[in-house]
Formats: structure tokens, sequence, C-alpha cells
């Protein structure tokens, strides 16, 4: 996960993914570099009670791996949400945000990062995801009996793995799965490719490799499950 | 679940490393080249808080347990002495692109933000001439981390200039091996 330089305004459902068109509900993912925006002036801090109910835009102002302030537009005013961030996504008809942070549970070279969710209902912030790996996308699917679940690609910088979270907006990170990919999913299955160890410098070189098996998740048991906490490591 | 590869876990000065390397047969398994790494966490402010032999082992559960990798990176060099994690004469992980064919050097610190002091870099500088020497690597092939375009992470930090290292290990190679030919030294010259 190398953020690009410059602006970049990309819709998730459009990306690699097979998802089904119908199960996805549309996301955008908004990067842009420190020469966006008004040079030299920040803007103010989000307020602790927002009157606006919709966050309208959001980007962060990061230049390759540092974070920058993630700047969200409530209603018709911009304003500066956190000071450090590295990714954003705006979920749940554009009325939540989650964001990466640096902050996460430590791992390899420390490259663990934390996902938090801001609601401009209430105003409020919290860490649903603390892990020991770099987050490169948030895909947020609605299962068949109507709940939110977030999909967190992740990916480590040692082995070159990626790794799959689930999430619970409400309760937090719900189950991952190391060395994984997504195959496919829609709002009732969550179909997961597994690879093996060599596999995955094949794949960062530019081979094509298929999963030596492939696992199906149902969603619905999946946010079932207790949230995961993460100690952070290595000590 | 990965097949773990061991760890040596001892430490050395810069002289027993070179006694160390010089026993090590390659017949198995040989790298093109090295990867320059920092710790990040932990920083070499936090490093001495816990003994050196400690943080080999639970650097070991974290990348067999947690991680489930086979290895980890190849050394760890702090600024007292440098530890052979990895065996040197099997593949290493650290680097997505490059595992199979590098070895990994990981400098203790994040020099991101902390000052890359004489002590890490005299010793860093010293372990990679000895391993370039070894098996006849070019200082120039060096490689950082953050070079891999497939990392998560600027690695090793900004305080580390990639010219002065390898700057570094050209001059000290010459000095660990008088009167060799210059290291990284293109063969030039005429027949008399």
């Amino acid at each position: 996960m190398q953020p690009k330089q410059g602006r970049l305004v990309a819709n998730i459902a459009g990306e690699r993914r097979p998802w089904g068109p119908l199960q996805i509900l549309p996301l955008g993912l908004l990067l842009a570099t420190a020469d966006v925006g008004v040079a030299g002036v920040s803007p103010n801090s989000c307020p602790a009670l927002p009157t606006a109910l919709r966050i309208n835009a959001a980007h962060v102002e990061a230049a390759g791996f540092e974070p920058g302030p993630l700047i969200v537009t409530l209603g018709q005013n911009e304003c500066e949400l956190a000071a450090k961030a590295l990714r954003a996504w705006i979920i749940n008809r554009h009325r939540q945000l989650v964001y990466s942070t640096p902050e996460g549970a430590g791992g390899f070279e420390n490259e663990g990062q934390s996902l938090r969710l801001y609601d401009v209902r209430t105003g409020t912030q919290k860490e649903i995801l603390n892990e020991y790996y770099a987050i490169d996308a948030v895909h947020e699917v609605t299962t068949k009996l109507g709940r939110s679940a977030l999909i967190v690609d992740m990916k480590d910088g040692g082995l070159g793995a990626s790794h799959v979270a689930v999430v619970d907006p409400r309760k937090g990170e719900v189950f991952v799965a190391n060395k994984a990919k997504v195959v496919r999913g829609d709002g009732q299955r969550l179909v997961l490719g597994f690879y093996r160890d060599p596999d995955w410098e094949l794949l960062a070189n530019g081979s094509k490799v298929i999963p030596y098996r492939t696992k199906t998740y149902h969603l619905e048991e999946l946010l079932k499950s207790k949230p995961i906490t993460r100690r952070t490591q290595p000590q | 679940m990965s097949n773990w590869k061991g760890i040596v876990g001892q430490s050395f000065s810069v002289d027993a490393f070179r006694q160390y390397v010089d026993t090590i047969s390659f017949d198995t398994w040989r790298p093109q080249f090295v990867v320059l790494h920092n710790t990040g966490a932990p920083k070499l402010a936090d490093w001495h808080r816990v003994a050196g032999s400690v943080r080999m082992r639970n650097l070991e559960s974290f990348y067999r347990d947690t991680q489930q990798w086979s290895a980890g990176p190849h050394l760890f060099v702090a600024d007292d002495v440098i530890w052979v994690f990895t065996p040197l004469n099997v593949s290493g992980v650290h680097s997505p692109s490059w595992n199979s064919i590098s070895w990994g050097v990981e400098m203790v610190g994040d020099y991101a933000t902390e000052d890359f002091g004489p002590a890490v870099k005299g010793n860093a500088i010293n372990a990679l001439a000895i391993l370039h020497a070894a098996l006849g690597l070019d200082p120039n092939k060096l490689k950082l981390h953050k070079e891999d375009l497939k990392t998560t992470h600027d690695c090793p930090g900004k305080n580390v200039v990639k010219s002065d290292i390898i700057a570094g290990i050209l001059t000290a190679m010459v000095s660990l091996h008088p009167g060799d030919h210059q290291p990284g030294a293109a063969a030039s010259g005429t027949a008399a």
C-alpha cells in the first residue's frame, strides 16, 4: 500500500474486487496530497456536535507514507477531523466515515495501523480495529438481515501477505484471516483465497498465482463473534 | 502454518561477527544483495530496557507464532553488538519482493525520528562490509526496504542516507581486507 501522489478519488466498488454490484454500497476513497486545499490555511477543528447531518466529502493531506490531516466537509463547512490520518472512506449513506491512522498494534517494523469510525450524528469517534498490518482498503457491505459490515484489506511489508478483517461498526473487529485475499463476496457470504508463503513473492513480482484453497464464511455468523483485541507486539 | 527455520539468537562484536561469518557454508542458499531496514519499534531509546536475548525470543515468537512466517530478518544491529537472527545461509522474511534473493539487515531504531548515531551506524556499516566481502557482493546493489514497491511503510527512516551507507561499506571493506582490490570498482585499465 503506497499512497500515490496527487488527488485520487476512486470508487471502491469499481476496483478489482468482483463484489456483486447490488450488494455493495458505493464508497468514496478520497486521498489527496499536501498540494490540495488552501496552502498554509488549516481548517478549524470539527465541532463537538455538528449541525450538519451529512459528510459530503473527505480527504487526507498525506504525502507518501507520511500521515496528514483528515479534512471533512460537513454540510457546507470544511473542518479538520484528525491531525494524523492515512486514508478515509465515507460509509453508511454519508452519515459515518472510517479512517486509518499509523497507531496500530505494532507489527513488523511498527507498520500496524488502526481504523477509527466517526459518526456525524453524534460528533463522536471510536477505534474499531487495531492491527499488526497496514490497511489497504475498506469495503462496506450490508447483510441480508440489514446489518452493516466492513471488509478490511490489509497487508504486511515483510512477507508481503494480504490479510482480511471483518469489522462490525458497532462492536469492532470480529474476524481476521491471515495470508488471505478476498475472492468474492456479497451480503451473505465472504469467500477468501489462501496462499502459501512463497506465493507472496511471486504475486509481488507480478506473477499470477491461484490460491491453494478457498473457504466460504457467512457474514451474519462472523458478526456474532466477540471483538478482537490486539496486544502490542513485538516487545 | 509455515515451517519455522529457527534462529541463531547470538550476539557478536564486529570482530567476532567476521569470524562467525567465515565459518558459514553457503552451499544451499546465497543472496544476491542486502536489504537494509530499521526496526521502527522498538526504538533505539527503548532497546536496552529488555535484555537482547529476550528481545530475540520475543521477535521469534512474534514472527513464528503471530505472523506465522517461516523466518525473520537475518541481523539486528544494535549500538553495542550485532545479533544474528535468521541463519545467514537460509532465506529470511523481511521484504516482499526480495525475500528469496536477499539478506535482511535490521538496524535497531526509528530513524524517521531518532538520530542515526555513530554506534549503530558504525556497527551496521561493519556488518554490511563483512557480509558483502563474504560473498563478493557489490555494495552498490544495496537496497533500502522502502525501495521495495510492495512494502507498506517508510523504512528505514529519512535519517538513513543510502549513499553514505554505501560509501561507508566500501571504506570498511578496504580496511577489513587490506591489500585486496578495491570493492565495487569497475574493472579498467590497459594491458601492458
